[in-house]
């Protein structure tokens, strides 16, 4: 038997601001970022953010949709307490896109996944409940949530799996980070309503499930009820259901027959939003796909894994690209910023665009080519760099001025205090120059590279005296 | 009636220190409460806030800063525009306690030019009505200034009978009204003074309780055309709070009153005069003959889908006001109670006790109309309608500089003859106001004349954005009226 399942995917976008008043999308207490518009004040009127359309459009684009030349968003209406004004601003009839394809890897086969539309919408308040939500006293409601532009990417019934869904979402997820129309860390970033059907079976809808690996469970026990019904000869109701994670299983919610009608209008509050020029716009500016650029990198002999690292870290590609000009090794250079520059940065809890400039990763990779430095300490001085924003010179210079010695210094230092090895070295000992060698990684404490301190005792043990 | 100075000419002689604001100002306050208790026109009046505000202005006008259009004039302002501060109830009992935090963009750009809000003014329901004999439970029923026997119409009920008694009493002022569809026209028309609705989008509807937002208009009642085209010359202009007001530039209208002397082209619209009251018909015709023989030029017009425009202009309103009003349900707006059932028995509770029943009305209408399976019969289908009206009307406007019809088809009626009409019979009373409301355009209503000691009303209409115009029309017939 051959399931049918499709995804309704909200994604909550990156915006500074709501999706219709000024408020900020960030809030670390209950009700702290709320204005009349976001709480449906009487008298207030809703202003678009024109940045949520442009990430609605580039996500459109990034799935190959067609952009409507004009869109006008509706009202959605139910009474629900999370829904200040009574209804939600959606798009209905005239969504920003409809028509696209999403071919990504699924279950090791390249899939054709049709998108049917994607729209921005406002997200409603959240209730929090003292206790459970059947039995509790009180119900309370925080309207930071309220008005937070989110993205809904449907598709068309074209997986065949609950491992395929699955799989699409997380492709997705990557997607959206790499485009940095998300922001991946988000609470809730992805809920997605879930559809499924036997051949020749009714629909059902599952609601409001959410991240990925809860798509895929929950589409497993929902399957597996519908394959069981199917084996009895029973038919299955169209109706929607919730999937409860503890017990693993679907339960209705509601039938058919109780289905919301929701009594869409045009949002007369709202012009209609001529798209022609955003589109453009956006569509000028858009970055190569992840795949395109996963293997430009792969080709520039980077490993997967590396690569992978570079695509996906947001703001990264860019980052990687910049310093290619300026350097020459791009595997040595993934290899840096896949490994100890992404862990200084998440320690330091910073972006791509607040480390350190690319060119003084390229000055530090290029003290390490020269010997400069060894590998051991530069992965001290990155942190440093990170940790104080600056350069590699700057960081050395001020540990080397921090112990009062110098290189040279150090190397002066060890001729002198070993005589009995500088002429041994002179008679033609080569063991006596390794030794030297070790002295002086000992004193710098490893600071000065092996290579480089051979060099430097060479140099000064051949122009000294005697 | 010689009629009170220009507000105008008034609010010059304010700024200039002529007059003491806050003697007007509580002269004012003493007549509207006079007035008040015999016609019931206020929800609210601003006595102290208007007297320090009055004494704010005398104090610039003493230091020489005085400036502003409406220095010194005292303003009502209809109680579905929010006043910051001061409690604004949309007539309704749901939210009769609601004051809001901000103000209206108009009433904002109002004061900046140095009005003066006096009070907020009686209307039906949510302006759910053509007579304001709807208003919210609880509230008093304003009567007509000419005649307390008869209705003020509405919704802008108060603010009509207030500018009337207002300058009846000699006292300059200005009331800030708002028409959804006709809502300024009817109680213009009714209580004998003048009325302007401009075009949707030229006033910002930010701060407006809304009915149905794709046809809520705030515009202005004056006694006379050049106060009212003040008022609205304050109050327009574009608006980023309020993404469908116009971005044209808004230009000066209350001179375009005193340039008379000029000719139109008036096309009269026979669709309009169907089944009026002749008393009525005689007296607009009349006036149009008169400027026809003062060198205008008059042409009869057919607007065949103006018939469809009361239909038309109900299923989109009443749809929009079912969601407009879902708001209020007991969860932050509307009654407050401490629920003890299920959340939807609870809403209900609320907007049972909270809404009247003209208000119960609309929102079932509106929730039918937009339901699946008749939105496209109902909803939809009145959309389109719209379209062709505003198309109908601009191919009028290709030939005739303005067109004039009766503003209301009665002289106002009794309380008794109001009481006995059907929903539908009092709906299709708004045959003259609901075409250029649900298109859009520009009106107004001046008097044209009395009846048995009763006024009737001639509409002036113009293509979008031609406010000027209206107000140029609307004082040519103002003039050869008096």
């Amino acid at each position: 038997m051959k399931a049918m399942i499709g995804l309704e995917t909200h994604v909550q976008l990156r915006t500074a601001t709501k999706l219709f008043c000024g408020c900020t999308t960030v809030s670390r207490e209950p009700n702290d970022n709320v204005c009349p518009i976001c709480m449906g004040y009487p008298g207030s009127k809703p202003a678009l953010n024109r940045k949520a359309v442009e990430l609605g459009t580039q996500i459109a684009l990034a799935l190959n949709c067609r952009v409507a030349p004009e869109m006008w968003f509706s009202r959605k209406s139910y009474f629900y307490p999370d829904l200040p004004k009574g209804f939600q601003i959606t798009q209905y009839e005239v969504p920003l896109a409809s028509g696209g394809l999403a071919e990504p890897v699924l279950c090791g086969k390249k899939a054709g996944i049709r998108i049917r539309r994607v729209h921005v919408e406002e997200d409603p308040a959240k209730l929090e409940h003292e206790g459970d939500i059947m039995t509790a006293a009180r119900s309370l409601v925080d309207y930071s949530r309220s008005g937070i532009p989110l993205c809904e990417i449907v598709t068309e019934p074209d997986f065949e799996s609950p491992a395929q869904a699955r799989e699409y979402l997380e492709w997705l997820l990557s997607l959206l980070a790499y485009l940095e129309v998300i922001d991946p860390r988000a609470e809730g970033v992805m809920r997605s309503d879930a559809n499924i059907s036997l051949d020749g079976g009714e629909r059902v809808e599952i609601k409001n499930i959410t991240g990925t690996l809860m798509v895929e469970q929950a589409l497993k026990s929902e399957l597996n009820r519908q394959i069981g019904f199917a084996n009895l000869g029973k038919k299955v109701a169209r109706e929607t259901r919730l999937f409860d994670g503890a017990t693993g299983r679907t339960v209705t919610l509601r039938k058919k027959e109780e289905e919301e009608d929701y009594g869409y209008i045009f949002e007369p509050d709202l012009p209609i939003v001529g798209m022609d020029a955003i589109a453009e716009g956006v569509g000028k500016a858009m970055r190569e796909m992840p795949e395109v650029a996963l293997a430009r990198v792969e080709r520039l002999g980077v490993p997967r894994g590396l690569a992978h690292a570079v695509v996906y870290t947001p703001g990264m590609l860019a980052y990687f690209d910049e310093c290619s000009g300026g350097y020459g090794k791009p595997d040595e250079l993934a290899r840096w910023l896949a490994n100890d520059f992404l862990k200084c940065m998440h320690w330091n809890g910073l972006e791509v665009r607040d480390s350190p400039k690319p060119e003084l990763i390229v000055e530090l990779l290029g003290m390490i080519d020269s010997g400069e430095i060894n590998e051991r300490a530069a992965k001290d001085v990155i942190k440093e760099m990170f940790a104080k924003g600056k350069g590699a010179r700057e960081v050395m210079g001020a540990r080397a001025a921090g112990k009062g010695e110098s290189e040279g210094e150090v190397i002066s230092g060890v001729i002198r205090d070993n005589g009995k090895a500088v002429s041994d070295f002179k008679a033609g000992n080569a063991r006596a120059l390794q030794f030297l060698i070790g002295e002086v990684m000992k004193k710098s404490k490893a600071r000065i590279d092996p290579k480089r301190a051979r060099e430097m005792l060479v140099k000064q043990l051949n122009a000294g005296p005697g | 009636m010689s009629g009170p100075e220009p507000a105008a000419s008034f609010a010059r002689r304010a700024a200039r220190g002529e007059v003491s604001i806050e003697e007007s100002v509580a002269k004012t306050l003493e007549e509207c409460e006079k007035t008040d208790s015999r016609l019931a026109c206020f929800n609210t009046i601003c006595g102290e806030p208007a007297l320090s505000r009055a004494r704010a202005l005398d104090g610039l006008a003493k230091e020489g800063k005085a400036a502003g259009r409406l220095f010194g004039v005292p303003v009502s302002v209809k109680d579905n525009i929010c006043t910051k501060g001061v409690r604004t109830t949309a007539g309704s009992a749901i939210i009769s306690d609601y004051v809001p935090p901000m103000s209206a963009t108009a009433v904002e750009r109002i004061e900046a030019e140095g009005g003066i809000v006096v009070g907020k003014t009686a209307m039906d329901e949510f302006g759910f009505g053509g007579f304001c004999v709807n208003v919210g439970k609880g509230f008093r029923v304003p009567r007509n200034p000419l005649d307390e026997k008869r209705v003020t119409g509405g919704s802008s009920g108060g603010c009509g009978a207030v500018t009337a008694a207002l300058a009846a009493a000699g006292i300059p002022h200005a009331s800030l009204a708002e028409s959804t569809g006709g809502s300024i026209t009817s109680p213009a028309c009714f209580c004998g003074v003048v009325g302007i609705t401009p075009t949707y989008g030229r006033v910002s509807r930010w701060g407006l309780i809304d009915f149905a937002s794709s046809l809520d208009k705030i515009g202005s009642i004056g006694a006379n055309v050049e106060d009212a085209a003040l008022l609205l010359e304050a109050a327009q202009g574009a608006d980023a709070r309020d993404m469908t007001s116009r971005p044209e530039p808004a230009g000066p209208l209350a001179d375009a009153a005193r340039g008379l002397g000029k000719r139109f082209r008036l096309g009269v619209p026979k669709e309009f005069f169907e089944g009026v009251d002749p008393r009525v018909s005689d007296l607009v015709w009349g006036a149009v003959k008169k400027l026809e023989a003062e060198g205008s030029e008059v042409g009869e017009v057919s607007l065949p889908t103006a018939k469809y425009a009361v239909p038309a202009y109900y299923l989109i309103a009443v749809s929009e006001a079912s969601t407009n009003l879902a708001r209020f349900n007991g969860t932050r707006f509307g009654l407050q109670r401490e629920p003890e059932q299920a959340f939807g028995e609870y809403f209900s509770e609320i907007r049972a006790e909270g809404f009247g029943d003209e208000a119960k009305r609309r929102v079932i209408l509106g929730t039918f109309a937009r339901m699946a399976g008749y939105r496209g019969k109902y909803y939809l289908r009145a959309m389109k309608v719209r379209t062709r009206i505003i198309a109908e009307f601009a191919r009028a406007f290709e030939k005739y500089d303005a067109l004039v019809a009766p503003s209301m088809p009665i002289l106002p009626p009794t309380f008794e003859e109001v009481s006995g009409l059907a929903p539908h019979e009092a709906y299709a009373l708004d045959l003259c106001t609901t075409p250029p409301n649900i298109a859009g355009i520009p009106h107004a209503s001046v008097p044209a004349g009395m009846a048995g000691g009763l006024p009737a009303g001639a509409q002036v209409m113009c293509a979008h954005l031609q406010e000027r115009r209206v107000v140029e029309v609307a004082s040519a017939l103002e003039a050869v009226s008096k």
